[in-house]
């Protein structure tokens, strides 16, 4: 843990100070308040009956029935204002992996403001597809453990592929207030870089309607071209070449509603890649929540089909967070697993309905 | 650039930043929103309060560029999150927790007490705050009032 704080003391500490002499250029005067760091971190531990593994690969891993610290993550966000139009904001993040945590840059951009409330992006951009996409690490900030995988999960080739992590590219951010209500308007464009392939030429929009912070109605359309996907059947996985050239396109829409104690959560996602069948998803979810005090539990349920119904999985989840401080939440969660074709978000396909628990401490700083 | 650590080092990080969290008192008391009285602005809304609370809107209405200030803890802050920003503790945490870790934003400049909210407010153009109705003087000008 020592070694961990003082690498990420010294990455911030390092930035900082890289920001410090940007602004002392910019502008000579006081820069302190300029300079925001916030963090989280999620202690997560999820356990399955089942052998093979959910969410995760034989080569990384994932939940099984020995346990696993899935989904953990520790991550440091750096806002630094270096005059009022141009702010630059990076996050690092540290994730559960195997055994191991990666910490990384998760995201880094400088955001220009061209207008009141217009402004361009550019930089490693947080992918904006998704209700909770943008903030998907910060398990605080939602009711669930993890977001929910069935849309949510970005594995390569058993997730449904329907967002990204972050891309690299510009985007043209604009909101518009009308008394209680937001509308907000991204449109991105770069590309996208994974371990075993690519995402060009990205192109994207997404738009949202916020009324209060209550309600948030928001749809995403994306396509780019993949490329660079490597053969990995020499070690049992996947030949990831006959994506090379294809086009990915994604449609994803979804809504939130926190009103009056009440919780509710509803995306779907359409996902295709070309003419390849097994890259076909249509995935969607729903979760409903009755908040009473520091208390909220909820049921969500999550259908995942892929290639036609030749994958076919579904979960229902019985989850419970408590709110032990305004910076501090600890959640609960059962699921049933039932994989009628295929293997689903599985590694392997699994010998019949499984049950994942999971246990989960978020905190903001 | 990456590091490899070993994942029972997690549990201690949880650890440390749950011994830093603040714990928040309550109590009910009559806040005023003040400005800084050469931004000319001598009277606001409780829904444009709220949308320069939240980081919705940057400037003072009909006036300068806004530097927003809220009170750490407090009862002037609780009176004011339930009043005019109409979240809790936690809805707010929440709230600036997205914002903040999805680069869309970030919360205004936290400051102690009444006396630290007067000090910015009268040393900063187009700066607004908020504190109890009693630490008012006329160094600040008042634009809103939360009973």
């Amino acid at each position: 843990m020592a070694k961990l704080c003082r690498y990420v003391l010294a990455r911030v500490v390092g930035l900082g100070l890289g920001l410090v002499a940007m602004n002392t250029v910019v502008q000579a005067g006081d820069w302190s308040d300029d300079i925001v760091v916030s963090g989280f971190a999620s202690a997560v531990y999820q356990r399955t009956n089942e052998a093979a593994y959910l969410y995760g690969s034989a080569d990384e891993g994932g939940i099984d029935n020995k346990g696993s610290f899935y989904g953990s993550s520790l991550g440091l966000n750096l806002t630094a204002r270096i005059n009022y139009d141009v702010t630059l904001f990076t996050q690092l993040l540290g994730e559960y992996n195997e055994d191991d945590y990666n910490l990384h840059v998760d995201w880094a951009f400088v955001r220009f403001e061209l207008i009141d409330d217009l402004f361009l992006r550019a930089g490693k951009i947080k992918f904006p597809v998704g209700v909770v996409n943008e903030y998907a690490d910060v398990s605080y900030a939602y009711p669930w453990i993890t977001s929910p995988n069935s849309l949510y999960s970005t594995q390569v080739p058993i997730g449904p592929q329907a967002t990204r992590n972050a891309y690299s590219g510009a985007s043209l951010l604009w909101n518009h207030y009308i008394d209680d209500f937001t509308l907000e308007a991204d449109l991105f464009a770069g590309e996208v870089k994974m371990e075993v392939a690519d995402v060009r030429e990205l192109i994207g929009g997404t738009f949202r309607l916020d009324w209060n912070e209550q309600v948030l109605l928001q749809t995403s359309a994306y396509q780019g071209t993949m490329a660079n996907g490597l053969d990995l059947s020499g070690s049992g996985g996947p030949d990831m070449t006959v994506m090379n050239d294809k086009p990915h396109r994604g449609l994803v829409a979804g809504a939130k509603v926190d009103w009056n104690d009440v919780v509710f959560y509803a995306e779907a996602a359409d996902v295709k890649m070309g003419d390849l069948t097994n890259m076909r998803v249509r995935t969607w979810y729903t979760t409903l929540g009755y908040r009473i005090g520091k208390w909220l539990p909820h049921l969500s349920y999550e259908d995942f089909d892929r290639a036609y119904g030749a994958q076919r999985q579904n979960f229902t989840t019985l989850g419970l967070r408590y709110d032990i401080k305004r910076n501090t939440a600890i959640k609960l969660e059962l699921s049933q697993i039932k994989t009628p074709k295929g293997n689903g978000l599985f590694a392997t396909k699994p010998s019949g309905d499984a049950y994942r628990g999971g246990f989960a401490i978020d905190v903001v700083f | 650039m990456t590091i490899h650590l070993k994942p029972r080092r997690l549990t201690g990080v949880v650890a440390i930043a749950c011994g830093a969290l603040l714990m928040s008192a309550s109590a009910l008391a009559e806040v005023a929103v003040v400005v800084n009285p050469g931004s000319g602005v001598s009277s606001i809304s409780a829904g444009d309060a709220k949308k320069l609370f939240l980081g919705k809107m940057k400037s003072l209405p009909g006036g300068p560029k806004a530097a927003v200030v809220e009170q750490a803890s407090g009862g002037a802050r609780d009176a004011f999150n339930g009043g005019v920003l109409k979240k809790n503790d936690s809805q707010l945490k929440a709230y600036w927790s997205k914002m903040i870790f999805s680069g869309k934003g970030s919360p205004p400049k936290q400051v102690a007490d009444d006396a630290a909210v007067k000090a910015f407010v009268t040393s900063t153009p187009g700066a607004i705050g908020y504190m109890d109705s009693g630490s008012v003087d006329g160094s600040v000008t008042v634009v809103l009032t939360v009973p």
